[in-house]
This record gives C-alpha cells, sequence and structure tokens, in this order.
C-alpha cells in the first residue's frame, strides 16, 4: 500500500511506529526531522504526491484539538476537532484538503496517548461535548494501518458527556460488528448520490456499499449519522437525491440514527484557485460557482433550492430536531 | 494550463564522459550560444545534455541559466547523473537519491523519485572536496546545490539524482581519470535509459491533462490577445469543454472578429 514511509527521529521507537514498520517491510523507509521537511516544501505538486503513495509518521505538537469551525456541530455545546491524520486514501474531487496543503502524503501522528490526555483534560465537566474526527482525513480508511478507532473508542466508553464522531466514506466496520456498541460514539457517512460520486468520488467505496455498512452498524446497535455534505449540483439533483435518501432511509433502524448534517460546497477563494489549478478541467470547477465575497461557492439561490429539497425529503423520514445544516 | 505539450528532459553531469552512452543513443548538438558549460540538444528538442564541470555550484549555475534563459521551464524534468563516492557500497553500484545532505548546511532535501524504478536508494551528502567518506552515504560534489537550485523552478516530483559509485576509501584519488568514468557507467546504460524513458512518459501523461484544447489555438492564431485576455479565453472554453457546450463551441468555428468572441464570452 505504501511505497515509502518517512519517520521522524524523534518517534522512531514509538511503539506504533514499530507496529507500522514492522507491517511494512518492503516500503523504502527515511527517517526524517520533522514532517515540514516534507510536507511543507513549496513547490510541490498535491495532483503528482497524490501518485506517491507516501506516508509519513510523525508526533503532533502542540494543541491536538481545536474549536470547530462556527456553524459546524450536530447538537453539542462545545465541540473540537481533532486530527490523528492529515490527508486521505480516497481522492475527492471537491475536498478541500487539496488546496490546503502542498503534499497529498498522508501523514500519521502516532502519539495519540497525548491526543487522548487534552481530550480526558477538556472532559471533567458535565457540558456536552463533541469531537470531530475526519476533518483533515477519512476516520477509518486507513484503520488497518492506524488501529485509531480501536484505540479510541475504548477511552470514549469511559467518557459520559463527551461524544465521538467518526466521519468516513470507508466500509471498513468489522472492528464495530466485533465489539459492543459505544452510546457515545456516532460512526458518521457521507454521501452523494450515486451519479455524483462516481463522477468525483475517486477510490471510494461505491455509495451502495456505504448505505449498506450504515445499515449494519444500525442493526448492530451503534450510533450513525448521514452527512449530506457538500450538496453538489447535478441536472437531475432533485431526482437523485430523492432517490439516495430513499435508499439510506428506508432500511435503517431510524432508532440509532444520532443525526443528520447538511452543507454546502464552498471554498475559501485562494483554497478554490489552488485545486483549480489543479484539475482545471474538472467539470465541477466549470459549472456554476461563482465568486461570493470570500468564498467561492454556488448562487446563494441554488444553495437555498437544493437545502430546500434535501431538507423537505428528509423530514419525510425523520424529526427536524436531528437534521443540521452546517453553514 | 499549458498551451502545449512539452516535456523536456534535462540531464546534467559534471563530466561529459560521465554520459558517453546517452550520447551513443542520441544525435546531439552543441548549442554555440551558450558558452559558460556545454549544452546539448537533440533534433526534437526536447532532450538536453548539460555538462557543467565539477565542482561547487557550477551545475546549480547552469541550472539557473537555462530556466533564466526560458530554455528549462515548468514541464522540464530534471536529473543529475553522475559519479560518487561511498565508503561501504560496491563500486560500479548504482543508487536513486532519495535524502539528501550537505557538510555545512542543516536544510535537507527528500527526492520524491515518483516514477516507478528498480533502483535502490540511499541517502547522499554534498561535500566541498573530495576524499572525504561517512557511514552509510554517498558523498558527492553537486547534488545538494542542484537540488536547491532546480526546485526554484520545477516542481520537486521532477527532480531525480542518480549515483553510480566510483571510489571508496581505499580509492586512490589522486590517479583518478576521468576515461575510467564510461566504463563505469556504461555498465548501467540500460537501466538509466529505461528509467529516463519512463520519466518521460510519465510526465507527458501527466502534463497532457493540462494542455488547452485546439479551439484555443485555433482562436490565437487568428486573433492578438494580451496575456490577461489569453487566460481570460482559456478559463472560457475550459468551461465550455468542461460542460460539453457543443452549441457554443461550434458558434466559435465562425466568428469574424474578436469583438464577436467577447460578447460571446460575456453572454455566456
Amino acid at each position: 500500500m505504501f511505497k515509502k514511509i518517512f519517520i521522524e527521529k524523534n518517534i522512531l521507537d514509538h511503539p506504533r511506529t514499530k507496529q507500522i514498520i514492522a507491517k511494512y517491510n518492503n516500503a523504502e523507509k527515511v527517517i526524517c526531522n520533522h514532517y515540514g521537511e516534507i510536507f511543507n516544501l513549496n513547490n510541490q505538486s498535491f495532483r503528482l504526491s497524490k501518485k506517491s503513495k507516501t506516508l509519513i509518521i510523525a508526533k503532533k505538537n502542540g494543541k491536538k484539538l481545536l474549536p470547530t469551525p462556527e456553524g459546524f456541530g450536530i447538537g453539542g455545546s462545545e465541540n473540537y476537532y481533532f486530527s490523528h491524520m492529515l490527508n486521505c486514501l480516497y481522492d475527492c474531487r471537491y475536498c478541500f484538503l487539496q488546496g490546503l496543503y502542498n503534499s497529498a502524503h498522508y501523514i500519521l501522528f502516532v502519539n495519540y496517548e497525548d491526543f487522548i490526555a487534552e481530550i480526558k483534560d477538556l472532559s471533567n465537566d458535565n457540558n456536552k461535548r463533541y469531537f470531530f474526527s475526519g476533518y483533515d482525513c477519512d476516520s477509518l480508511a486507513l484503520e488497518n494501518v492506524t488501529n485509531f478507532a480501536k484505540e479510541f473508542l475504548p477511552i470514549f466508553r469511559q467518557l459520559n458527556n463527551s461524544y465521538l464522531e467518526l466521519r468516513t466514506k470507508s466500509v471498513n466496520i468489522n472492528l464495530f460488528l466485533e465489539s459492543d456498541p459505544i452510546e457515545n460514539a456516532i460512526i458518521a457517512f457521507s454521501f452523494t448520490p450515486d451519479e455524483i460520486s462516481k463522477l468525483i468520488e475517486h477510490k471510494v467505496p461505491p455509495v451502495n456499499s456505504r448505505i449498506r455498512a450504515l445499515h449494519l452498524l444500525a442493526a448492530s446497535g451503534w450510533n450513525v449519522g448521514v452527512r449530506l455534505d457538500p450538496l453538489i449540483y447535478h441536472a437531475e439533483f432533485n431526482k437523485i437525491y430523492a432517490e439516495l435518501i430513499s435508499k439510506i432511509f428506508s432500511n435503517l433502524d431510524l432508532r440509532k440514527l444520532h443525526s443528520i448534517s447538511v452543507g454546502q460546497l464552498r471554498f475559501p477563494k485562494d483554497v478554490f484557485n489552488k485545486i483549480y489549478n489543479l484539475y482545471p478541467k474538472e467539470k465541477l470547477f466549470n459549472n456554476l460557482l461563482t465568486n461570493r465575497g470570500k468564498l467561492i461557492s454556488y448562487d446563494e439561490d441554488l444553495e437555498k433550492n437544493m437545502e430546500a429539497f434535501i431538507i423537505k425529503k428528509l423530514n419525510n423520514y425523520v424529526s427536524k430536531d436531528l437534521i443540521f445544516s452546517c453553514k | 494550463m499549458i498551451e502545449k505539450l512539452n516535456v523536456k528532459l534535462f540531464i546534467f553531469a559534471a563530466y561529459k564522459a560521465e554520459l558517453y552512452f546517452i550520447f551513443d543513443k542520441n544525435k546531439l548538438t552543441k548549442i554555440s550560444q551558450i558558452s559558460k558549460f556545454d549544452v546539448y540538444v537533440n533534433n526534437e528538442k526536447d532532450l538536453y545534455v548539460v555538462i557543467s564541470g565539477s565542482s561547487y555550484c557550477k551545475m546549480s549555475y547552469a541550472v539557473a541559466y537555462l530556466a533564466g534563459a526560458n530554455i528549462l521551464d515548468k514541464q522540464s524534468i530534471l536529473v543529475n547523473i553522475g559519479i560518487a563516492g561511498a565508503k561501504d557500497y560496491k563500486k560500479s553500484s548504482i543508487f536513486l537519491i532519495n535524502k539528501i545532505t550537505h557538510k555545512f548546511y542543516k536544510k535537507k532535501y527528500y527526492p520524491a523519485n515518483i516514477v516507478d524504478n528498480n533502483f535502490n536508494v540511499a541517502e547522499l551528502m554534498t561535500i566541498i572536496d573530495p576524499g572525504h567518506y561517512e557511514d552509510n552515504k554517498i558523498m558527492d560534489m553537486e547534488a545538494y546545490d542542484f537540488f536547491m537550485s532546480s526546485l526554484k523552478f520545477v516542481n520537486y516530483e521532477q527532480i531525480f539524482i542518480l549515483k553510480i559509485i566510483s571510489d571508496n576509501s581505499s580509492s586512490d584519488l589522486a590517479n583518478f581519470k576521468k576515461e575510467s568514468l564510461s566504463v563505469l557507467i556504461n555498465d548501467k546504460a540500460s537501466e538509466i535509459i529505461k528509467f529516463l524513458t519512463d520519466i518521460k512518459i510519465f510526465f507527458n501523461d501527466y502534463y497532457a491533462e493540462f494542455v488547452l484544447s485546439n479551439y484555443y489555438h485555433k482562436i490565437i492564431d487568428k486573433f492578438h490577445f494580451t496575456h490577461s485576455e489569453k487566460n481570460k479565453l482559456a478559463k472560457f472554453l475550459l468551461k465550455l469543454e468542461a460542460n460539453s457546450d457543443s452549441k457554443t463551441l461550434s458558434l466559435l468555428e465562425k466568428l469574424v472578429s474578436k469583438n464577436e468572441l467577447i460578447k460571446l464570452m460575456s453572454d455566456v
């Protein structure tokens, strides 16, 4: 899977590093001082580096938990996100990471114990807090390598008022099926309709497989989430999103549905320009996106219409209080 | 976006003897206008061989010069091929460099080596004077400056360094003959040529994705455009093509003036 693995010198002896290295005997190993020597270098191409299948094993220094952007939440009074990884195995054309980072190499921060210590520190009162994983990476796509969920879930089992959202497009759910559900964990799947996914969500498991994984998890007693984020315009938007919503909710055990969030396709201008230059022929970037102040997004009316349609359809299946609009 | 596919392969060496096998396989002509160092080019102008001379910074000057003269550009691929010393590697073995350090500088570089290959990899240290060896490192005199300079002009993924071991701590450097280089390197010629071919194919495929269509070239040939107008036109055409707007694309064929085109661009 990985052709090359960079390892920060200071994390060489970490047990997780050793475990991963042992697993990838044939990969080329290079010792570096700090991941930034490779990852932050200017004049590299995200699109080219996506082809290189390189993992960087590093230590996360500084603050591990960050408050989520305003308008991002699923019902908690405090919301934090954290990233044990940067970048993603998948290659979704709308992904903002392409415009955020210079490199597509996967960075794995193996000092989970430091993340866990910060989560425990914050969870010392009765406030309802959400911790989101899957903002800078897919939470589960590399679970076989990272054991991230395997290590973090037992921690949350002990933290009553802290919720962990694992956002994913992966169908790597064996870990969950083999263990008892944890009430304060939410496995949230992102979806676009199949017609869109096939075009712009490269290397992502098919929509039907994700729906099946969602249903299986709910049937096994796990709390699940549905993320229709971002909404992507299509000439048959209403038809294909109605079909998607119907497929998702028809056989879903709604008692285990924690939340649905709906989000818009929006890029900060500099991020968009960077992504556009990587894929200038991509239809998504040449179709209906407009300049709205500091953002590039669909026209406001189109956004409103798409969201209104989605909410209306969702209301056929779930109550309003489960639906969150990410601004 | 790029107007036309123009991936050029630049091979840099300190001595001509290091690249005799390239000269044998390709008809190369010396560019007489460049006098500070030797540059040879093939008829297709997609293969350049640069003989910079040995010692401190000469190769990096050559990179900068060629970029300044617009011979080397963003699509260019830069490969340094040459001999190097090593304490613990076998003479005549070949390595693709995956880490570059400098005896006197702190910053390190890690070539991406993005094109599939079968070479062994090794760390390299650039030094000022020959004859110094360190454990598990290949020693040379130009790779660090070459990489640093190249990085100013092309993507990091487009720079490669291949080294063939010519000497070790028991070598008699004082009596080293440049002519013996070609014997060392010729043994590896077929491997190197295969790699260079693969590099060329890889980047040709990659950059082909960015080439503007025939519509662009037809319009540019027909009317005069400023640089910023060209950019607007390119974006306009990308939009039409991405959305398969064949109706508007067919109108482009019938345009008789630039003003008609500008009107069409504002209408669509």
